[in-house]
């Protein structure tokens, strides 16, 4: 048996009844040295060729503790001996044959255990964390997690229950996937020093870049966001920030066509040899086939402007009547409608890659952020480098949804987080204010970005930058910052809504 | 080592491999492969940082020209090879010497001297160090590769002792 098929046979039984498990775990966290010393006579038995077998043996047959404690010592064992392979920093001895065949596998699969049916059993820091593992400093939480008992390994699960579009009853799955990209690198994110340079496009600039259709159909208001074209626009930008030394660029939710994708390739490619851009995430609306819904998608780029991997948003923003209000959705009638529920075919997988020249990040896109799963939970598992938030809404501010969930899921997830927005929204916005006579209320400083940085001290603040252009001259239409959050402000987000 | 050095380096590759000269491409692959080795040995961070960027370079530039002959892929291949060890290089770095981690006024020996009287978590070393929680984060992992702390799960909780080699 190999000893990563154990460890995910052990993971299941401690799954089981977590109550128990988490007894057992106080067991140890009691008495410290005796896991210590158990722990020692362990390693030494996977020093053995026949180490797994030996471990499960001991697991199965020993009179030593409670059962359920020997799982648990197996199991942090196992964790212990792949640590190697998690730490920047090299160790005295050199690897053992095992270690350099589990190293082997891993770079080949992206997984350690055999069968991918079981899920992919994966290094739990990401890159950044494996010169600065902040999990093993922070108090531990209130709530119970069989999966913080170990600090190397991580099941990622195949799949997860997640909500259903539009508030329907009932789950469905979402798919989870972990892919490594194996290509030449000159960054190192891995050095907790390296600071790259985030830049942001929001594209849609003014109200018809984004244009919103509405109809009605089977009983309800819908809505659909469709972008202009905006080719030109994209790739002048890609232009103006490579010459700012941007490392990866993002642009909002839904502000590309597949035809504006295509300048973003070519100009992206322009820029290929002698540019810093090593990543570009693109918000694309993608038509569906015939009759079938469009799909708000993610796509990823590399240097060259190939793509790395698309990914489709999970769930719907469904607008309520003061939101309608807000944005002024009025359907084809002019009626300003009391609902409209978004127009897209809802996504059903994640992808989480680990990008050599960036870490291991996670695609949220808008709404995604905000719920409890896959977003919420990947961040509890505290395995990501970054997360990447394409949005389509009105000004981002400090005070708003984005930053609250922006700050959650980095504090949770000890990641950085960055949201990405367009201006058409705003605009919108603005033309209710004037209405209104509410012109104290219009936009001018338009927030198209927000970087978040967690702080590892629970009892602190996280750092946020909030990047913005002036609504009335937004040229040239592009923003970006050095990732340098010592000089960031804190952001309190008590009372946001 | 200047910038301009691998720069010149990288593009008499990129041009020999362009014109077909592969017995100076592979002279020249010779060449950065031993200052690679030179650079990793000697431990020079910032002389691989160069490098990374400049065999990025001439790799993007190859990889996205329409020659896909045997002759220029093998050669692409080899500088794919090198990149990898140049990645590898940066990516994983060697702790500092025990004189150096135990030296007064940093932070690991200020880690080494809280665990003097005997083992504790992460957590109450952050504590009883008074360092923030990120530079407590930082000081372990290179106590452990350096032999200087011996670390274990308790729990949920991750225990650390001095070891025998700590002084």
């Amino acid at each position: 048996m190999q000893l990563a098929d154990l460890f995910v046979a052990l993971r299941h039984q401690l799954d089981r009844d977590p109550k128990e498990t988490e007894r057992a775990a106080q067991r140890l966290e009691f008495a410290p040295d005796d896991a210590g010393s158990v722990l020692r006579r362990l390693a030494e038995l996977l020093e053995a060729d026949d180490g797994a077998d030996a471990l499960k043996s001991w697991v199965d047959t020993s009179d030593e503790g409670m059962p359920l404690d020997r799982r648990v010592l197996a199991a942090q064992a196992i964790d212990q001996w792949f640590a190697p392979l998690a730490s920047r920093y090299l160790s005295r001895r050199a690897l053992s044959d095992g270690h350099l065949r589990a190293r082997q596998w891993y770079k080949r699969h992206g997984r350690l255990n055999g069968d991918a049916a079981d899920g992919q059993l994966i290094l739990r820091p990401g890159l950044f964390d494996r010169s600065v593992n902040i999990r093993e400093v922070t108090p531990l939480r209130e709530t119970f997690d069989v999966a913080d008992l170990f600090h190397t390994l991580f099941l990622v699960p195949p799949t997860l229950a997640a909500e259903c579009p539009h508030g329907e009853d009932g789950e469905r799955p979402v798919s989870l996937a972990f892919h490594r990209i194996a290509e030449v690198a000159d960054q190192c994110p891995s050095d907790p020093d390296w600071a790259p340079v985030v830049g942001v496009v929001p594209l849609a600039l003014a109200e018809d870049d984004l244009a919103l259709r509405t109809f009605f159909k089977d009983g309800a208001d819908w809505y659909a966001a469709v972008p202009g074209d905006l080719g030109a626009r994209a790739a002048a930008a890609i232009d103006a920030l490579a010459a700012e030394g941007a490392t990866i660029v993002v642009f909002p939710e839904v502000t590309a066509d597949p035809a504006t994708l295509d300048a973003i390739k070519a100009a992206v490619r322009r820029q290929a040899v002698d540019g810093p851009i090593r990543y570009v995430l693109v918000g694309v609306r993608q038509d569906g086939e015939t009759d079938a819904k469009p799909r708000s998608m993610a796509v990823l780029l590399d240097r060259t402007g190939a793509e790395i991997f698309r990914q489709t948003k999970l769930h719907c923003w469904d607008l309520d009547s003061d939101q309608c209000r807000s944005y002024d959705v009025c359907g084809p009638d002019g009626r300003l409608l009391d609902e409209a529920k978004e127009f897209i075919a809802p996504g059903d997988g994640v992808t989480i890659v680990e990008l050599p020249n960036m870490g291991r990040l996670a695609v949220m896109i808008c709404e995604d952020l905000g719920r409890e799963r896959p977003a919420a939970w990947l961040c509890r598992a505290k395995l990501l480098d970054w997360i990447v938030t394409p949005v389509m809404d009105a000004g981002l501010t400090e005070e708003r949804w984005q930053a609250q969930a922006g700050d959650e899921s980095s504090r949770t997830g000890s990641c950085r987080v960055v949201v990405a927005n367009s201006m058409s929204f705003s605009h919108r916005f603005n033309r209710v204010c004037d209405a209104d006579g509410e012109e104290d209320k219009r936009i001018t400083d338009c927030g198209v970005a927000l970087f978040f940085q967690p702080r590892a001290d629970p009892a602190q603040s996280s750092r946020i930058r909030r990047l913005s252009l002036p609504i009335d001259a937004p040229e040239p239409g592009c923003v970006a910052a050095r990732w340098e959050p010592q000089s960031w402000p804190e952001l309190n987000t008590e009372g946001c809504p | 080592m200047s910038g301009e050095a691998y720069r010149s380096l990288a593009d008499g590759i990129r041009d020999a491999v362009e014109a077909g000269r592969w017995d100076e491409a592979d002279a020249d692959l010779d060449t950065l492969a031993e200052e690679a080795a030179l650079c990793l040995v000697q431990d020079r961070t910032a002389d691989l940082a160069a490098l990374a960027r400049e065999v990025a370079r001439c790799h993007t530039a190859l990889a996205l020209r329409e020659d896909r002959s045997p002759e220029a892929m093998h050669r692409l291949g080899q500088l794919r090879a090198i990149a990898a060890m140049v990645a590898a290089g940066r990516a994983n770095r060697p702790a500092r010497s025990e004189a150096a981690l135990a030296q007064a006024g940093t932070p690991t020996a200020a880690v080494l001297r809280a665990l003097a009287d005997g083992a504790k978590s992460g957590p109450a070393l952050v504590e009883a160090t008074g360092l923030s929680h990120d530079t407590v984060a930082r000081a372990l992992p290179e106590l452990r590769a350096a032999g200087l702390v011996r670390s274990w799960p308790a729990g949920r909780l991750v225990m650390n002792e001095r070891t025998g080699a700590a002084g």
